[in-house]
């Protein structure tokens, strides 16, 4: 088997193992750590609600043997259907992805951008007051719950000032803030991973030759600097999907942005348990595909690791 | 999966690098950034902790008179409630600080119930390696593959949400990364120390564990904890955000946010206030952690501990 | 002062700072005279100050060396003054620099025949694509490198050694500099392809280029060069005919380094400096 048809193999492998991997967890977690049918019913619910309900959600036979089911569902593509809503999990999913990664794409995009300009400044004018004001930026993004500052931009954009709309899709001007509100979270790492990886850069020997062979300082930062420092960020950014996603499911929420984020609030709300099932395992083949784009990045960014 | 490689992105470069003089200054600033954070945060947890004791207002009285009534600095308010009032007329500051009592011990419980199972987790990993370790290695990559709130709603959605409950929920989402990290460690040492234990065999692993890996390894786990101390705080603010947080009577910054997202335009002091108590305590938080960071190993992943 | 002087330093000082706030002396009151064709040795061990002599002639020396005082001229202009700082300009196409390790000079992210083509674009941007090109494979092919069509495909890393540094040289000498600088280029390298890297120099520097060799190794110096500068802790020790100083017509420090053995260099190249700087350019290799 040639190399690259052997890598593709073990990541796909790998990946689809994490991912039976973060299914199980979810799967036992919402069956072993209690009685889900007395959230959904509630307390006062009859005994023979709760037996029916066992049985429709299969919780009355053996652990074992739902969690057979599970898979051999799951290696269909099915993900069970919604309790609420009575139709596959999937199609509700499926259509709500789609803006959910309208709105992290820009975040990412923009958070990650403005991140990597103030790294730029904080490193090339190490000590100065840029500086200061780029990690003090970084240290307050990460500090501010991704919601709460989305409310705040509500208040201040839309009630007051009434620049931009409080919420729902329509216009680019939607975007902007949810987009702002999750961009921080990328803005913070990126200026400081950024921050750090371009100073190291900055010290290499290649960076004084290029200076030395005449180039100014401004084309040695576009042609060497930027694609040298870039590795880091990219690591950061992929660890960071995690957290992304969660700040989807309240942002969302905040501006009623119809992305996965609020279904799986609504999902929360409607106490249904299946419809959140499906969507973790979702989530978790994102990440899997998400750190797969990352591997494939770092092959395109550094021919080091390309050709060995 | 690359994402549970030991990826530390170069920090700081080697302090003969850096132009000597900025280091101290930067080294100071940063010291003092650290006390700054170290004695807001302190003060903070002081005045939470002494609450019951304030001569304040009942944070659960109900007083639909002086609902939604402005800080004292906004015309319609006065020093009766210096921080204004929500919508049923509860004190805002008396709130903030028994909410803040109950959302500060609720993250220390979770930071250390979190410590504690990675902090085995990873040892166990890093220093046993072999089998365990690649099985372990997968779980929490597994787990980091799920993002914490949807893993989080799950089990309240399951188990219902108490305080106890949100602590294990809050831990669960935060054990990964000390584990994560103490493994990283443990290799190293393990190969640093072997002969060591080679001498003391007959003390066994506990005794190795205890004696040489721990002590290394502890101004590493405090550096993480504060971090995810602030991390926690964030989330749980987030969960209670979605009305999966404690319930009423009890309070904490984050359910405080849930009740008053509908009053935003007419009372943003309900929305902003606990807010920027969280905004204020993570900062002062993660201050602590870079300072204390840049006095014990600068190498440490800045920026890869979520 | 003669009139041929292509360049001449006069009186140059540079400081840098300790850990403790203390000032060091890098450089006192250096001069140096070059003349066309010339072939001048600048010798020292670690901390002598050397790296930041040739580094502060295109104004490149290290972030933390302050140049206190001097000037420096080329062809009778001013470059560097209490009032002026023009050293940028000489930089590629007036001098080119040759460093230590070949491979870490050398942008590791591109190929190689791309960062060829590049200098050549910037200083003959003129010349058109398939003249850029034949101009690169001349000067490589002058230098005894055989497969050009590889090398030119490849990444830095995927090349030998020795092939790396004859490309590193290429890169300094396309921009087609008056004064070329060797900052102990040849250090790292094994004696044959020293000898190599010296033949080579000594071929660039026929046709009427100068050159600055920083060395440690006098002797190295004296089969390459025609002229020596000897410095120790920054301050010049001898001056001249490299025969005659090392015929013995020299000071006592550089009588010294004749008469030692090779200095002892512990293999992690640790090595007691004075100078901050020197210390942190070795740190990083």
């Amino acid at each position: 088997m040639n190399p690259l048809a052997r890598k593709v193999f073990t990541r796909v492998g790998t990946g689809l193992i994490t991912v039976i991997f973060a299914a199980t967890i979810v799967f036992f977690l919402a069956r072993v750590t209690g009685d889900p049918t007395h959230q959904i019913l509630g307390e006062n619910a009859s005994q023979e609600a709760i037996d029916q309900l066992r049985n429709q959600l299969g919780l009355d036979q053996s652990i074992f043997v739902q969690y057979a089911e599970f898979l051999s569902k799951l290696a269909v593509g099915d993900l069970g259907t919604s309790l609420r809503y009575g139709i596959p999990n999937i199609e509700l999913i499926l259509p709500r992805l789609g803006n959910s990664f309208l709105l992290t794409a820009v975040a990412v995009a923009g958070g990650s951008a403005i991140g990597y300009i103030l790294a730029l400044l904080g490193a090339t004018k190490r000590g100065s007051l840029w500086d200061k004001l780029s990690t003090s930026i970084a240290g307050i993004a990460q500090s501010i719950p991704p919601f709460w500052l989305g409310l705040v931009l509500v208040y201040f954009f839309a009630l007051r000032l009434e620049w931009l709309p409080s919420g729902g899709v329509g216009d680019w001007t939607h975007v902007i803030l949810p987009a702002v509100a999750i961009g921080m979270i990328p803005l913070a790492y990126v200026t400081r991973v950024g921050r750090t990886s371009i100073v190291s850069v900055l010290a290499e020997d290649y960076v004084l030759a290029a200076r030395s062979r005449g180039f100014s300082e401004r084309q040695v930062l576009l042609k060497h600097v930027l694609r040298a420092s870039a590795i880091p960020v990219v690591t950061v950014i992929g660890l960071l999907t995690g957290a992304i996603l969660s700040s989807t499911v309240t942002v969302e929420v905040v501006f009623s942005w119809p992305g996965i984020g609020s279904l799986a609030n609504q999902a929360i709300q409607g106490r249904d348990f299946t419809l959140l099932q499906a969507m973790a395992i979702v989530t978790a083949v994102v990440f899997v595909l998400i750190n797969f784009i990352v591997d494939l990045l770092y092959e395109v960014l550094d021919p080091r690791i390309r050709t060995r | 999966m690359t994402i549970q490689t030991d990826f530390r992105p170069d920090d700081e470069p080697q302090v003969a690098e850096v132009p000597p003089v900025d280091t101290r200054r930067k080294l100071l600033l940063r010291k003092g950034s650290g006390i700054l954070g170290a004695a807001f945060f302190g003060i903070a947890v002081l005045l939470c902790l002494i609450a019951p004791w304030l001569p304040i207002a009942d944070p659960n009285l109900n007083d639909l008179n002086e609902a939604l009534r402005p800080p004292f600095w906004l015309s319609g308010g006065d020093m009766s409630h210096p921080l204004g009032t929500d919508q049923l007329g509860r004190d805002m500051m008396s709130r903030l600080l028994f909410g803040g009592r109950l959302t500060l011990v609720m993250v220390l419980a979770a930071v250390l119930l979190a410590a504690v199972v990675g902090l085995l987790v990873g040892i166990v990993a890093g220093y046993r390696g072999g089998v365990i370790d690649t099985i372990l290695s997968r779980l929490t990559d597994a787990q980091l593959a799920l993002p914490f709130i949807l893993l989080a709603l799950t089990i309240v959605l399951a188990v219902g949400s108490t305080v106890q409950t949100m602590i294990m929920v809050l831990a669960l989402g935060s054990w990964a990364n000390f584990a994560r990290i103490v493994r990283g460690e443990a290799i190293g040492l393990r190969k640093r120390t072997f002969v060591v234990a080679l001498e003391s065999a007959h003390i066994g692993f506990f005794g190795i564990v205890l004696r040489h890996i721990f002590p290394n390894l502890l101004p590493l786990l405090l550096v993480v904890a504060v971090l995810q101390f602030g991390v926690m705080t964030l989330s749980e603010a987030g969960l209670s955000f979605l009305a999966m947080g404690v319930h009423p009577p009890q309070l904490t910054w984050g359910t405080m946010l849930a009740g008053g997202k509908d009053y935003l335009d007419s009372a943003w002091w309900i929305v902003v206030l606990p807010g920027l108590c969280i905004v204020l305590a993570t900062l002062s938080l993660n201050m602590i952690a870079d300072a204390a960071r840049d006095k014990f190993d600068p190498t440490i992943g800045r920026g890869a501990n979520k | 002062m003669s009139s041929n002087n292509l360049l001449s330093i006069q009186g140059l000082c540079a400081t840098a700072r300790d850990v403790n706030g203390g000032v060091i002396q890098i450089l006192r009151d250096v001069n140096l005279e070059l003349e066309e064709g010339d072939r001048l040795g600048i010798i020292g061990q670690s901390g002598s100050g050397k790296t930041t002599l040739i580094r502060a002639i295109v104004g490149l020396e290290h972030p933390t060396i302050k140049i206190e005082s001097g000037t420096i001229k080329f062809r009778g202009e001013t470059m560097y003054s209490d009032s002026c700082d023009r050293r940028a300009e000489l930089r590629g196409s007036t001098l080119g620099a040759i460093f230590q390790s070949a491979i870490r000079s050398i942008y590791p992210f591109r190929r190689i025949g791309s960062q060829l083509r590049e200098i050549v674009k910037f200083h003959h941007p003129e010349l058109d694509k398939a003249q850029s090109l034949n101009r690169i494979e001349q000067l490589l092919r002058g230098m005894s490198l055989k497969d050009t069509d590889r090398i030119l495909r490849s990444y830095p890393h995927q090349v030998s050694g020795g092939q790396l540094q004859r490309v590193a040289i290429a890169l300094a000498m396309l921009a087609d500099p008056d004064v070329l600088m060797a900052d102990e280029c040849t250090s790292a390298l094994d004696k044959g392809t020293e000898a190599d890297v010296v033949r080579l120099l000594d071929r660039f520097t026929n046709d009427g280029r100068s050159l600055l060799f920083v060395t440690h190794d006098l002797r190295l110096a004296g089969r390459v060069c025609d002229r020596m500068l000897v410095l120790l802790r920054g301050e010049v020790q001898d001056s001249g005919a490299a025969a005659e100083i090392l015929a013995g017509a020299c000071t006592e420090y550089t009588r010294s380094l004749l008469e030692a053995m090779p200095p002892w260099k512990p293999a992690d190249g640790s090595w007691p400096a004075d100078s901050v700087v020197e210390l942190a350019d070795r740190t990083r290799s």
